[in-house]
């Protein structure tokens, strides 16, 4: 059946796209993402910053920090994953680990 | 709130990323009226309360459950939002 093979084909590529999602340009998204916040402590934004401590977030904002980073990579992350989320390097590490992130 | 988040806060949390997540859902035109009135919401009774009067957080997560669940419903497409929600929202979206 062509049709199914080509489907299948699709898919196959689809993921090994997503795969291809290298650290660096998570990483860069990511750091994007936090910039468009403007209650965000620019100054001491890096990779090792903690969104309470460091990035002066509350909890809540908190929240909306992980669900925008969710809508730049397209996925939708648990709760109980989204809540252990607490600096933007988790935020990375759990794009990276994630194949339909895109 | 403490360091180490209790339930309840858990809950709080719970129920304001459900709430966002309803507001994905609704049109594109509408949706930035919908987040205002759930960041004004949430964030100007938090502050309202100290992480101290359980019963009375447990009486606005009940509130907040109700209100969240109608929202909820795809016949609800757009709402009312005041110019003080409005002020609010841009003041806090600066705030350092």
């Amino acid at each position: 059946m062509p049709v199914s093979r080509s489907w299948a084909f699709t898919q196959q590529a689809r993921f090994s796209a997503a795969a291809g999602l290298d650290k660096e340009q998570i990483t860069s998204r990511v750091l994007d993402v936090l910039k468009g916040f403007e209650k965000v402590d620019q100054g001491k934004l890096s990779t090792t910053s903690t969104f309470s401590e460091d990035l002066g977030l509350d909890s809540l904002d908190a929240v909306e920090v992980v669900m925008a980073v969710e809508e730049e990579f397209s996925i939708e992350i648990p709760d109980a994953e989204a809540d252990e989320i607490k600096t933007v390097q988790q935020a990375i590490d759990y794009i990276a680990k994630t194949p339909e992130a895109h | 709130m403490s360091a180490t988040q209790s339930g309840l806060q858990k809950e709080v949390i719970a129920l304001y990323r459900r709430a966002l997540r309803m507001v994905r859902t609704k049109p594109e035109t509408t949706r930035p009226k919908f987040t205002t009135f759930v960041r004004y919401s949430f964030k100007t009774q938090a502050a309202a309360i100290s992480p101290r009067q359980v019963s009375a957080i447990e009486h606005l997560l009940r509130k907040g459950k109700r209100q969240v669940e109608m929202y909820e419903d795809p016949k609800v497409r757009d709402l009312f939002v005041s110019n003080e929600m409005r002020e609010w929202d841009a003041r806090d979206r600066r705030r350092q």
